[in-house]
Order: C-alpha cells, then sequence, then structure tokens
C-alpha cells in the first residue's frame, strides 16, 4: 500500500532509474510511423510544428522565404484507434505562425500576412467530405499562440495583460465573450504562458498558477490559485499542462540548481476545485537533465519531457531520450521510460517539436537523413489517465468488462488509488485460511464522496462493520484490542456490510460524514483517521488489517 | 624485448617458428590459396569542425581515425588562426593537397574569396590567393594533381580552382548540380550534391552530367573518397555515412563525437578531406579471417607515432603482431583459421602477449626508430616496407588460433 507523501515521489523515481540497465522503452510505447505530407513540401521548408488530438493531426511546413510564402499547412488522420495514419490534404497559408491549436475536428491558427490584417483563422473538418475548410477568421492585434478547447477560442495577449476569450455561435461564427485580466499588475505578460482544458484556462503568472473557470453566466472568474510547495518554485516561462482534472507543471528547486514535473489533481470541493500535490519527479532521477530549453508537453497524465543528454547506448545526440513521466501508483509521479529513436531512423533529423494527446506521441521531423525533406513520426503511447495501471489496455474498457474493478464507481481502477498506511495486520488466517485485509480507495480529500472501504479475504456471506476513529492509533506492535481491533478513542462504526461470495466487503466513507459516538462529523484538513473491519467468523469475532488516512 | 624468429625460415621450418609462438607444432594440408584482393587501408581523413574555446567558438582541423572500421573517432589537430596576414577567414571547406602536402581551406568573407593554407611539414599557415568572384564556396577537393574542384553554393555550379594559374572559373555548362558538397572520385569524375540531397557525378572536362540520386543527406557538411573509392559523407550534427557511389544509398558508419559544438547552435562539422595519395604506399591483403589489422598514423619514420589496429577478435584473446619485409601467396592450413600472407624471415613484435579488449581490439604503437628486425633492432629509414599480420587465440576455432588480414606499410 502507498503513502501518499510527495518527498518519496523523487525516491521512487530513483529506485525506478537505479533498475535500468539502459534506458528502457515505456511499457505500452507502439511502434512509430513516418508518414509524408500529402504534398510534398517546397525545397527549403521545414516542417517546424504538428499538433495531434484525437484522430486528427495538422503540421505547418515554413518556407525560408521572409513573408512565410511557402508555409503549409499539412493534415494527416487516424484511420483506426493505435494507427495507421495517413496524410490526406496539404494547403498554403501565407503567414501561418507558431503552434496550431486542434481540438477534435477544428483548428486555429495565427498568421500575420504583410498584405492584411494580422488574423487566427478558424478551420473545420467536414463531416461528409473529411477536408478542412476555413469557417471563420477572427482579426487580432499582437496576440500569442491561440487555444481550442470545445466552442472556445483563447487569445493570449500578454502585452495587454489579458485574455480574451471567444465562443462559437451554431453559425460557425465566434463571438466575443469574456477576458481575464492579470491578478497581479506587478508582474508583466500575463497570459504568456497557458493552457486551456474544457472549462478551464490554467495561467502561470509570477509565484502562482492560476486556474479560471467558466461560470453558467459565461465569465471566467478565478477559482484556484496553487502555491508551490516550500521546495520549489514554479518555472514561469514554462507552459502549464492541463487534462483530465490534473496539472503538470515543471518547477525548480528554490535554490534554482535542479528542475522537476509536478503534478497537482484538481478535486471538486462545495466552493469550486483544490488542487492537491502529489509529488515531483525530479531531473536527478532520470538518466539524463532536462532539456535545457524544452518544456514538456503533457495530456493525461503524462509529459513527455526532452532530455539534454545522449543516454541510449550511443553518445549520438540524435538519439537523445524523450523521458515519459506519469502519474503512478497512489497517483505519485513515477518515469515510466524513454523513447529512444523513431521510425526506422536512419540516421539523425531535426525532431524539434513534440505534440502528446494523451493516445498517441506525434513527432514533427525534418532533415532526417534517409528520408524526404519532411516527416511526422507517430506512436501510440495510451497517457497515465487512460490506463492508469500501464497494462496497455484502457481502463474504461477493462472497467466495463470487469465493474468489480471499479467499486467505488469513480471510473478509476481500484488498484491504483490506493491510500493511506495499513497497519494492524492479522497475525493468523481465518476460518477460511484467509488473512483478511482492508483497503481505503478513492480520493483522501474532505470534500470528495468517492472514499471507500475495501475488506478481501472474509468468509463468504459474513457480516462485518466497518471501525473508524481518529488517530492516534496504536502500532501494531501492540497488543491487539479486544477482536484484534487497533483502533482506540472514539470508536465510530458504519451500517453492517455482508461479504459477497468472493469474501468481498465495502462501504463508502466519506470524509464529510464520519460516524462517531457522538453523531457524524466532518474531516478536517491534514487530520489522520484510521478504519478497520470487525466481522463474524464463524462463531468468534475476527478483525481485517487498520488502514490510516491523512485528510488533505 | 622483442623475440626475434630464425632467420631462415621455410615450410618446414616454419611449423619450428610457429611452436615458438605458442602455435600447434603439427602442421598438415598446408594449401596455397591465390591472392587475395587488395583493398587500399584507412588515409587520414581531416575534418573542419567549430569548437568553443573558452566560450569562443572557433574553427578546428582535426583527424577522423577508425572510419573503416565503423568506429570514427576525432583528434584534434590545430585550431584555426583568424586572420593571416591581416586577411580574416571564415573557413567552410578543406581539401589535402598531396602535391605540396597541405591542407587548403577556403573562406567566404561576402565579398571575395580567399584560399589559405596549413603546411603539414612547418604547421604554419599562409594566404594562397584572393578571388574577387563573388561565390558562396563552401567546399572544394583537390585532385592528386593539385587541381581543385568546387561548388557554388549561389547558382550551384561547379567551379575549377588552378591554384598555380590562382585562377577559379566555372566547369560549364552546369546547371543545378551542386550546392552542398563537392568531391572528386577515383576515376577523376566530380561528385557533388545540391540541397536537395540529389547526387550527381560531372565530367570536369566537358561538363556533363549525370544524375545518381537522391541521397536524402540532409545537412551534409563534407564528402570525399578514399582511394579504395569508398565514399564517405559527414553531416554537420557528426554522423559520418558510407555513400554508395553508384546509388546514393546510405550506410551510417558512426558518430564522430566532438565535431558539433557544445551548445549546438547549427555549428557542426564544415567539411571533411581524406588524404588520399597516389601511389597508396599502404594496402591490405590476406582478408580470409575474421579480424582486420590497419595501419595508423602517417607513417613517417621521423617520430610520428604509428599503431596498429587490430579488430574482429573475440573478446579478451591473447595475440601479438608479426612483421615481415616480404610478402608471400597466401598460406592456410589446418593448424590455423585465416590465412598467412608473411614470407620469411618473421619477426615477433612485442616480448609478451597481449589482449584484445571486452570489443575485440588490439592496440599496438610501434617506435619507428627501433623497429623489430631478424638481426635485432634497427632503425626505418623512407621507403622501408613492412608487412603485418595479428596472431591471436581463437578457442572458437578448430584450430584454435587465427590470423588477422595482412597489411603492407611503406615508410615514408
Amino acid at each position: 500500500m502507498t503513502h501518499a507523501h510527495a518527498s518519496l515521489s523523487a525516491a521512487l523515481a530513483f529506485a525506478l532509474v537505479g533498475s535500468l540497465a539502459s534506458a528502457q522503452t515505456p511499457p505500452c510505447l507502439g511502434p512509430f510511423q513516418r508518414v509524408a505530407p500529402a504534398i510534398a513540401s517546397p525545397s527549403h521548408a521545414r516542417m517546424l510544428h504538428v499538433t495531434v488530438h484525437g484522430a486528427n493531426a495538422l503540421a505547418r511546413t515554413q518556407g525560408s522565404s521572409a513573408q512565410g510564402a511557402a508555409n503549409n499547412i499539412d493534415a494527416f488522420r487516424e484511420l483506426a484507434p493505435g494507427g495507421p495514419w495517413v496524410a490526406t490534404q496539404s494547403w498554403p497559408l501565407v503567414g501561418a505562425q507558431g503552434r496550431i491549436a486542434l481540438d477534435g475536428e477544428r483548428a486555429a491558427i495565427k498568421r500575420t500576412d504583410p498584405a492584411a490584417f494580422n488574423e487566427v483563422v478558424v478551420y473545420e473538418r467536414q463531416p461528409t467530405t473529411g477536408s478542412w475548410l476555413q469557417t471563420f477568421a477572427v482579426p487580432v492585434m499582437n496576440i500569442y499562440d491561440p487555444r481550442l478547447s470545445g466552442d472556445h477560442l483563447v487569445l493570449p495577449s500578454p502585452h495587454d495583460e489579458r485574455i480574451d476569450i471567444w465562443l462559437r455561435e451554431a453559425s460557425g461564427a465566434f463571438t466575443f465573450e469574456a477576458s481575464i485580466v492579470s491578478p497581479d499588475k506587478q508582474v508583466q505578460d500575463f497570459g504568456f504562458q497557458l493552457d486551456v482544458a474544457g472549462d478551464r484556462i490554467v495561467v502561470t503568472h509570477s509565484a502562482y498558477v492560476y486556474v479560471y473557470r467558466r461560470n453558467v453566466a459565461g465569465a471566467w472568474p478565478l477559482e484556484i490559485r496553487i502555491q508551490p510547495e516550500p521546495q520549489f518554485r514554479f518555472d514561469w516561462v514554462s507552459e502549464p499542462q492541463l487534462d483530465d482534472g490534473r496539472l503538470i507543471h515543471l518547477v525548480r528547486t528554490t535554490d534554482g540548481t535542479s528542475k522537476g514535473h509536478a503534478i497537482w489533481r484538481l478535486v471538486e470541493g462545495p466552493s469550486g476545485a483544490n488542487a492537491l500535490f502529489d509529488g515531483v519527479v525530479w531531473e536527478g532521477g532520470l538518466v539524463s537533465p532536462f532539456h535545457w530549453i524544452q518544456g514538456p508537453v503533457a495530456a493525461s497524465s503524462t509529459a513527455i519531457q526532452r532530455l539534454r543528454d545522449p543516454a541510449c547506448g550511443t553518445l549520438d545526440p540524435a538519439y537523445t531520450p524523450l523521458a515519459v513521466i506519469g502519474a503512478g501508483d497512489g497517483d505519485l509521479p513515477v518515469v515510466d521510460g524513454y523513447v529512444c529513436q523513431l521510425a526506422g531512423f536512419a540516421g539523425p533529423g531535426n525532431g524539434e517539436q513534440i505534440s502528446y494527446d494523451g493516445r498517441t506521441l506525434a513527432i514533427a521531423v525534418d532533415e532526417e537523413v534517409g528520408a524526404p525533406r519532411n516527416n511526422v513520426h507517430f506512436a501510440a503511447l495510451l497517457g497515465a489517465d487512460i490506463d492508469a495501471d500501464r497494462n496497455c489496455v484502457e481502463d474504461s474498457v477493462e472497467i466495463a468488462a470487469t465493474p468489480t474493478l471499479d467499486r467505488n464507481v469513480n471510473g478509476r481502477l481500484d488498484s491504483i488509488e490506493e491510500r493511506g498506511e495499513e497497519f494492524c495486520v492479522p497475525l493468523a488466517p481465518n476460518s477460511v485460511g484467509m488473512v483478511a485485509t482492508l483497503r481505503v480507495i478513492g480520493t483522501e480529500h474532505r470534500f470528495t464522496s468517492d472514499l471507500m472501504a475495501l475488506a478481501r479475504g472474509l468468509p463468504p456471506g459474513t457480516f462485518g462493520v466497518v471501525a473508524v476513529a481518529l488517530a492516534p492509533v496504536p502500532l501494531p506492535a501492540q497488543a491487539m484490542g479486544p477482536f484484534g481491533v487497533c483502533l482506540s478513542g472514539s470508536v465510530g462504526r458504519y451500517s453492517a456490510v455482508q461479504a459477497g461470495p468472493d469474501g468481498v466487503a465495502t462501504t463508502f466513507v466519506p470524509l464529510a460524514a464520519l460516524p462517531t459516538p457522538y453523531g457524524p462529523i466532518n474531516a478536517f484538513l491534514n487530520e489522520t483517521w484510521s478504519w478497520q473491519l470487525v466481522y463474524r467468523d464463524g462463531s468468534v469475532p475476527g478483525a481485517t488489517s487498520a488502514v490510516a488516512v491523512t485528510v488533505r | 624485448m622483442d623475440t626475434v624468429l630464425p632467420p631462415v625460415m621455410n615450410s618446414r621450418s616454419l611449423g619450428i617458428a610457429l611452436t615458438a609462438l605458442c602455435l600447434t607444432p603439427a602442421m598438415h594440408a598446408v594449401s596455397v590459396a591465390p591472392p587475395a584482393a587488395r583493398v587500399a587501408v584507412e588515409e587520414p581523413m581531416y575534418v573542419l569542425f567549430h569548437a568553443r574555446i573558452q566560450g569562443v567558438l572557433r574553427k578546428v582541423v582535426g583527424r577522423i581515425d577508425g572510419y573503416s572500421l565503423d568506429i570514427p573517432a576525432l583528434t584534434w589537430l590545430d585550431v584555426l588562426p583568424t586572420s593571416v596576414a591581416g586577411v580574416s577567414f571564415l573557413a567552410q571547406g578543406l581539401a589535402y593537397d598531396e602535391t605540396e602536402n597541405r591542407l587548403v581551406f577556403v573562406s567566404f568573407d561576402g565579398w571575395r574569396t580567399t584560399f589559405f593554407a596549413r603546411d603539414f611539414a612547418t604547421g604554419s599557415w599562409s594566404v594562397l590567393f584572393d578571388d574577387s568572384t563573388i561565390v558562396q564556396m563552401q567546399e572544394l577537393d583537390i585532385d592528386h594533381r593539385g587541381v581543385g574542384f568546387a561548388q557554388h553554393r549561389g547558382d550551384q555550379s561547379c567551379l575549377r580552382i588552378d591554384f598555380r594559374a590562382q585562377l577559379v572559373t566555372a566547369v560549364a555548362p552546369v546547371v543545378a548540380t551542386t550546392g552542398e558538397a563537392v568531391t572528386i572520385a577515383p576515376n577523376g569524375r566530380v561528385v557533388a550534391i545540391d540541397p536537395d540531397t540529389v547526387m550527381r557525378s560531372i565530367d570536369p572536362v566537358t561538363g556533363a552530367v549525370t544524375t545518381i540520386g537522391t541521397t536524402y543527406l540532409w545537412n551534409l557538411a563534407g564528402l570525399d573518397f578514399a582511394a579504395d573509392g569508398r565514399l564517405f559523407a559527414l553531416i554537420r550534427p557528426g554522423q559520418l555515412f558510407e555513400v554508395d557511389p553508384n546509388t546514393g544509398a546510405l550506410r551510417l558508419v558512426g558518430f564522430v563525437a566532438g565535431v558539433q559544438a557544445s551548445g549546438g547552435g547549427g555549428k557542426g562539422a564544415e567539411g571533411i578531406s581524406i588524404a588520399t595519395r597516389q601511389p597508396p604506399g599502404w594496402s591490405m591483403s590476406c582478408t580470409a579471417g575474421a579480424a582486420t589489422l590497419v595501419p595508423f598514423g602517417t607513417g613517417a619514420v621521423g617520430g610520428a607515432q604509428f599503431s596498429l589496429l587490430g579488430s574482429g577478435l573475440p573478446p579478451g584473446a591473447p595475440g601479438f603482431v608479426v612483421v615481415s619485409e616480404v610478402e608471400r601467396a597466401p598460406w592456410t592450413s589446418t593448424l590455423f583459421a585465416g590465412e598467412l600472407c608473411l614470407g620469411t624471415p618473421i619477426v615477433r613484435i612485442g616480448a609478451t602477449l597481449g589482449a584484445a579488449s571486452p570489443s575485440g581490439m588490439f592496440h599496438t604503437v610501434l617506435d619507428l626508430g627501433l623497429f623489430p628486425g631478424p638481426h635485432g633492432p634497427v632503425a626505418l629509414v623512407p621507403g622501408d616496407v613492412r608487412h603485418f599480420q595479428l596472431w591471436y587465440r581463437d578457442v572458437a576455432s578448430t584450430t584454435t588460433s587465427s590470423f588477422s588480414s595482412a597489411a603492407e606499410v611503406m615508410f615514408q
């Protein structure tokens, strides 16, 4: 059973790396596929950027002329989940710049045309023909790369300390909805680094990370202000990465000597969300430090980080690995492995720009020796929130096939969301030859309701009750109390439960309603509560192990 | 102290000699194979590259050794001067000029092209001549007669350089042929690669162009032929390839660590030149065995380091080098694997057995002033020829020992 403590994460990363003979591949990385654009790139044009999302990918190829006359947008499509990918369409876009925002079947690209106004061009993929068509253009002044999320187009204007949000109407036209302005006038360039996911916008700014969330009125008020933990500060020039209710951010030790990726979970409370800090993977635990400049791309709680030094069994920097870092068991960040080589990589190319959507890793590669000038390399890689147990099968598929893998019905595998520390493990097997154990699964946050006590190894069909008490708890070495119970103080109890034919009994143990002899109460932050199940074992009482969980 | 074999040896006494060499004494079924095809061995490959010296980006000339063995390794030779006699340099290509035993560099500053040289005999730098034609010349090669060929990055034509007349002329008529690198093939044709990586062969007299194919050799820094016809290409990030001169197909030789300046920024290798000579004084023969023996260094008797590198040995295998003044037709025997191509008398180098590295390499540095001979150590003089082979223990073979290929070296 894991103990959710931040300082363990770095040690875990070290332990993992220490067991590597060389940089090992992530367990569920598929083979790379090299795909050339639909129309051959013009001479001297370089593919500088790719964005992948779902079954679509769009790349931008830039010519060498100052006006960008040779700029092309290249579309790719995944024919089936996991590939193959094919090139479907290429079209010129004069002055196309920066990254391509892509969400589902919609894309937004900034362009600077010396003969016209600057604008953000919106494209939509036509469901009937499968081709991308321009559907709208928003005139802009001086903005950074646009972002898309659902019907929202987000335009960061750090020079104006402002983020503008446009909303798509049913007609396909976009209209201005709201602006978010800097909460802190002391620091400039608000909106310089941000990410958009669902109805949230996360902005790194000065000492904090701000999370804004759209309300039903169409306003985007501040939801959370995340502070750095004492051991680090935010690297405010790198992008926050928000997806699936998790935030990944590049952080630096307070003395600035080391970098790492920190992960938070956003959990819902009565007045919005809270951010639970789960840990950091420091670069010291990897086979090489992080690349100087490039931060990660991340989705589905998995960050892809380019490293600085060759560590793939050769000194050739063309094979410098990408580290794959994600939320692991108990939500502690871990290193899943290293990506060392692209498809049929005859030699080095300039594989500078990476995109990742939680299912597919896409890399724009130009001037790859042995291959035509520009290509996108695609590989399947399931993210940590899609495949938390890293068995290369999506968790939702596993849960649909075997519902008992998610007994607290929160959509996540019980095996990877165990909380707290186990103690008071029974010394002898019970009447059915099992050592009965207890697990507490779910979210250890005081406003969530998916926390569940789950007992295994009980006699089938037996009855029992789950008991709960506030720590301090006796140590396992101490004499056990009546029935082998290790809880003490004011012990509360839940309604009786009956074990199923598989010897499993469960009961929800929400932290907002903890039973005590004096009635139900709320748990408070940083309290440690312990649970244990007492049951009838033939003609005598028996007890499972106990679990202590610190409330967050 | 070197072990000296009996001075008189024939096929019968060789058995005794091999006993002294710890080989199996009995000798059966010796057969004489026809002479093996000769392949020239590794000539020095010079490289121009960037390096950061005390924080300043400088250009450095170095030598890449071991490229024939897929273990390319860089040795620094000299840091280029930023200027000579008031002429500042932005060297962009280099070529070995065997007629003057010098490296010639080309520099283009936006207004004129300057040719300057580093003389191997003196180590000094000098300006050869300026050419006021505004051409962005990045790569050149010099043939065995001292005639240079270069490419014009702007209009991609092929240029001929006469260093004696100090004249640059276009090899006409040429359209879209060069642009990234040029070199001279052993048959005298100019081979060039353009910015779209298409390789072409150009007749230096008529200018007639034959398109060979697309190499996909992006970021090309330099291109040159070895004397045996192998074509090597170095790209700016430091990877060395062998290019099939007939098809343009690529094979990665290896990564040359050190030719890319720390910090990257696209500042990598600028050019290569393989110092081929006519006629080749060094050659390889007797190549039936698994292991290869290659001489390194300049072979100059005046104290320059000369060494022999064996490869393809069993890891850790004991072995030693044997040397003879004469060669003979390859012998095979059930006593040993491979062939023996050394004529008598054969002298063993080194008093003790050496051992191959875990990667199967065997390296011996020889003192040319105290060289083992049948009558004791001698000092080699220019023109001396020696034949070397490496004997090594090979428990995997039925004969338990084997010989590497033979290397013939004429010392200068």
